[in-house]
């Protein structure tokens, strides 16, 4: 018996062995501490960079980048661009084998700073040919953190009226301009609202739920903003005024052209039912032409209370990790995806890209050629009256943890603009104080 | 004698000393590692950690309005979502327990919601339960009643998910229901001779004889409930829609340390702390158990 | 028998009678309100994505048996792989916690050693541990190892006993075969390892069923583990495939538009197998879980 016991003891060993060894077999070669961040020190005078570099990239991209990538690797034999499709980027990073090339954005390079490589002697060796002044100088100056040029735009979102064609032409109102006012946007949506006894079978306008998306541009429209010298603002006049505005749109306000959280949405703007969206996400072009029929287009938003000034302007961009290992490569990569010929690609996946220059392209195109949005000169116009958001690491969290529950019950009608705003600045400023 | 004894002892660590070290290694280890990472102000994408003592503590018990809010959510769902959950699942389990036709198909449609994935209940009751388009208040509107904002209204959210977490009563079900079948039938015809009601039967004969297994079944939900987080997720998108109300504690720690700036330090305290919190719960119930434990079997 | 007792027999009948219609009506009540989401995700998955995102109705225009052909065309989304690399997992995970627990709780109801209640009271207080107060130094260790991208992180536990539940059934189990098998075992000359294989595996089938299940079950339902650690699209579960085909309008904005209709599709592939796995093995199942609850 005690031969059986025995056995077992060694089965067990064996097969516990057995594990860690397989296990470790094919681990990656651990990586070595940080060294003097590369990148920084371009190669100087004729370069021919080799190499692979490695870049996570949506799964959903993969057909169109595949081309571009194939367009890239012509021109730069030695260099191989290795895509990761679909793979997760911040997990590539906590397990220490971050891509050579890391999507970031205006929101989060701050918070992010210290896996950035600084490109600033990149563009200045390379500043002729790449033109950085072509990018717009809002998002691209975004993405510089404490002098350094930590990443590059690629392109942008920004908030915009979104109509849909069909109900107006129903309702016989003339589609929205860019010299419209708050006045003229609350009566086409006031008369875009349609009911069928008690129950509204078309909303004027869209309310969006959860996030900061549409109500801090009422807020900035009206001359108020969230943060100010790193603390909440939002108990100004004007933007309690914002808010308020936000909340009377609803069917618990005054105007009531617009659902509150437990109103039927009818699908929101997607839907079909809903004349018009404030704010939108240029993200969502895609889905919109995915939906049959739904004819939609684009104009600059209203003056607000106050101003035109308020749109939500954000920035998608790449950098180079510090510890890539063939920063040189990188740098072309990341100068030809961030070029003009990928702005044009960005511009062609229906993305708005970061370059002047492809905004003349895209409007060059005769309006009967276009995909919707029609009017897309509308877009670059609206580039002109948008705002960046804070790049306080804390701004997020403490937009939706703390300040967003406030609006909701403003939104639910059980807290006053005022009263909202008031707690929510209380509560923001101690959490911003206590998270410093 | 001695040799007997110490044959005994070697082969039961034979057998069982691969727990042991798995259990050093999967949860004694990390407990203590989560302890240390505790003490510090780590974050993924910052290279510079220091050491800060029991600073986070200190925030989380004295500064932190977020970790008394969800934690409050947390114990109201687990307290009430638990023992409802496990009321449905009695109630089912009797109404099983009765000799009818296909009683086969009834409970394998009982049991049926443990099958569907967390992310299908909710898309699936964010559907049925929307406010003005779903199916129930559009039913409650026919009979001339207004319905709740559900998961919608920051007044009605926790008790929508707990609702929903009800839905899944399945397995409590089969347990009780085997409970159920324990009860020797003469003891009903006994109450039946003496002309007791359902009720009566229900008190003085049923319940008696599961109350063991019910309280137990009641701790564990209640336990399992202080821990859920799926649900309140994918319900709350994400971050306790409406207005922080389906905030659960998990969730806050989920957000703390996942989502940018992804204080993982931070939320190595917050986990430390729920932790002490549950252990002194589990106290608290080891010494409650005596008393209604042996007050209800014989 | 007397007048009385007659007629008490017929009214305790005839209040059986009305029993049971009240039963009736009640089960069958709890079955529409069980069934009703079942309805709802069906049904959804033969809208197109126009009607899924508008007001429900309760039937679409046209059935759309083309949404299930779409969803396995969505180029880069490949089902059988998915399903197959959950199956791997839910198998790895599932021979480990078998084989382990089985052993360990044998080892635990079989032997006398001074301590053992005290350890398995220890054990079984892991259950109150939650998740996340081990999370993150796992997967530390987990990537110090260099087994980011591998499913080792996600049934390696299994093959040192630390599924506490399954080895709280077993033992459970064992404890209820009497002592005198074991004693004729002996006395035919059987080792200690012969005994466990040819005495107690056997018997505990409704906890080979039971777990089968929860695992099975488990391992559809586990989104957290796999996105920690599976990186490659090639690995994915089909858990996360579901998440793929969420975002497949999604061009990299955090506001976008699921299609529920494919999704809702998706679900219905997803969960047959485990309704199948579920009518199969329904009898063991319902032993085990009520073993596992009555005894707790």
């Amino acid at each position: 018996m005690t031969r059986t016991i025995r056995t077992y003891i060694a089965v067990t060993i064996l097969a516990i062995a057995l594990v860690l060894v397989g296990g470790c077999t094919p681990a990656a070669t651990p990586t070595a501490e940080p060294t003097t961040p590369a990148g920084t020190t371009p190669t100087q005078g004729e370069v021919k960079p080799s190499g692979t570099v490695s870049v996570c990239i949506d799964i959903q991209a993969k057909t169109i980048f595949n081309q571009f990538i194939a367009r890239f690797e012509e021109k730069f034999p030695d260099i191989e661009i290795n895509a990761l499709y679909g793979k997760d980027q911040n997990a590539l990073i906590a397990a220490n084998q971050a891509p050579d090339l890391l999507k970031t954005g205006d929101l989060y390079v701050v918070s992010q700073k210290d896996l950035f490589a600084d490109l600033t002697a990149y563009i200045e060796r390379d500043k002729a040919a790449f033109k950085p002044e072509d990018f717009y100088p809002n998002a691209y100056n975004s993405l510089n953190v404490d002098g350094k040029q930590l990443a590059l735009p690629s392109f942008f979102n920004v908030g915009l009226l979104y109509y849909n064609k069909t109900l107006f032409d129903e309702s016989g109102i003339a589609y929205p301009t860019a010299d419209w006012t708050q006045e003229d946007f609350i009566s086409a949506a006031q008369a875009l609202t349609k009911m069928e006894g008690d129950k509204v079978v078309q909303w004027g306008s869209s309310t969006v739920l959860g996030w900061w998306g549409e109500w801090l541009i009422h807020v900035r429209q009206a001359g108020g903003d969230w943060m100010v010298d790193g603390k909440c603002a939002l108990d100004t006049p004007e933007a309690i005024a914002g808010l308020d505005f936000f909340f009377q749109r609803t069917t618990k306000g005054q105007y009531k052209f617009a659902p509150s959280p437990t109103d039927d949405a009818l699908g929101g703007f997607a839907g079909g039912k809903t004349a018009m969206e404030y704010g939108g996400h240029t993200g969502l072009w895609v889905s919109y032409n995915a939906i049959s029929g739904f004819n939609w287009d684009i104009a600059v938003l209203p003056k607000g209370l106050k101003t035109n000034v308020g749109a939500e302007f954000a920035v998608d961009a790449y950098g180079m990790y510090k510890e890539s290992k063939n920063p040189d490569a990188t740098w072309e990569f990341l100068k030809f995806w961030t070029g003009t010929e990928g702005a044009e690609l960005m511009s062609d996946m229906g993305r708005p890209a970061a370059r002047m220059s492809v905004a003349e392209t895209v409007k060059a195109i005769p309006m009967e050629e276009r995909a919707n949005p029609k009017s897309i000169e509308a877009l670059f116009d609206a580039v002109a009256t948008g705002l960046t958001l804070p790049t306080d690491p804390n701004f997020i969290n403490c937009t939706q943890q703390v300040v967003q529950p406030y609006i909701d019950k403003m939104l639910e009608g059980k807290l006053t603009a005022a009263e909202a705003a008031t707690e929510a600045t209380i509560k923001a400023n101690e959490y911003l104080e206590a998270n410093k | 004698m001695k040799s007997i004894a110490r044959r005994e002892a070697r082969n039961f660590l034979a057998f069982t000393g691969i727990s042991l070290l798995g259990f050093a290694i999967f949860y004694v280890y990390p407990v203590i590692r989560t302890f240390y990472l505790s003490l510090t102000n780590t974050r993924v994408g910052v290279d510079a950690v220091d050491f800060l003592g029991f600073r986070n503590y200190e925030q989380i018990l004295l500064k932190d309005p977020l970790f008394w809010h969800s934690m409050r959510q947390s114990f109201l769902f687990s307290f009430i979502a638990g023992p409802l959950s496990l009321l449905v699942a009695l109630y089912a389990a009797m109404l099983l327990n009765r000799k009818v036709r296909f009683i086969g198909v009834f409970r394998t449609i009982f049991f049926l919601p443990f099958v569907i994935p967390t992310f299908a209940v909710a898309s699936v009751f964010k559907g049925f339960l929307h406010p003005s388009s779903g199916i129930i208040n559009r039913v409650l509107s026919y009979l001339g009643i207004q319905g709740p904002g559900w998961y919608m209204d920051s007044s009605s959210a926790l008790a929508t998910l707990i609702l929903i977490s009800s839905w899944g009563f399945g397995v409590s079900m089969l347990i009780f229901l085997a409970a159920l079948q324990n009860v020797p039938a003469s003891y009903y015809e006994v109450a039946d001779l003496d002309g007791a009601s359902g009720f009566q039967k229900f008190r003085y004969v049923t319940f008696p004889f599961i109350s063991p297994v019910f309280f137990f079944n009641v701790v564990l939900a209640t336990i399992n409930g202080l821990k859920s987080f799926n649900l309140a997720f994918l319900m709350g998108r994400g971050l306790g829609f409406p207005a922080n109300s389906t905030l659960l504690f998990p969730v806050y720690l989920f957000v703390t340390a996942f989502r940018m700036p992804y204080k993982l330090g931070y939320a190595s305290a917050l986990a430390w702390v729920f932790f002490l919190v549950i252990m002194a719960l589990t106290g608290l119930n080891f010494l409650l158990s005596r008393y209604y434990v042996n007050e209800d079997v014989e | 028998m007397s007048t009385q007792g007659i007629r008490m027999a017929v009214s305790s009948r005839g209040r059986r009678e009305t029993g049971r219609t009240t039963a009736y009506v009640a089960l069958v009540l709890m079955s529409i309100v069980v069934l009703l989401p079942f309805y709802y995700l069906v049904i959804t998955s033969f809208k197109s994505f126009e009607e899924a995102i508008a007001e429900f109705k309760w039937l679409p225009a046209t059935f759309r048996f083309s949404n299930y052909a779409e969803v396995l065309a969505i180029p880069g989304f490949d089902f059988p792989r998915y399903f197959l690399n959950t199956m791997y997992i839910f198998l790895m995970k599932y021979i480990g916690t078998m084989v382990t627990c089985s052993l360990v709780a044998y080892g635990f109801v079989r032997y006398h050693f001074r301590y053992k209640e005290l350890i398995f009271a220890i054990f079984m207080s892991v259950l109150m541990l939650p998740g996340e107060l081990l999370t993150i130094p796992l997967y530390e260790a987990f990537i110090n190892l260099g087994w980011m991208d591998t499913y080792r992180p996600l049934f390696i536990g299994t093959y040192f006993a630390t599924d506490i539940f399954t080895l709280f059934l077993f033992r459970q189990f064992f404890k209820s075969v009497p002592g005198s098998l074991f004693e004729a075992a002996r006395i035919d000359g059987a080792g200690e390892l012969r005994m466990y294989a040819r005495i107690m595996l056997p018997l505990s089938r409704p906890v080979l069923v039971t777990v089968f299940l929860l695992y099975f079950t488990g391992t559809y339902n586990d989104i957290y583990g796999p996105a920690l650690y599976i990186i490659s699209e090639e690995k994915y579960v089909l858990a996360q495939c579901i998440g793929l085909i969420e975002n497949l309008y999604n061009t990299g904005s955090q506001d976008f538009l699921t299609p529920f209709h494919l999704v809702a599709a998706a679900t219905v592939f997803m969960i047959l197998p485990v309704i199948a796995v579920f009518f199969a093995g329904q009898k063991y199942f319902i032993e085990g879980v009520s073993t596992a609850g009555i005894k707790g």
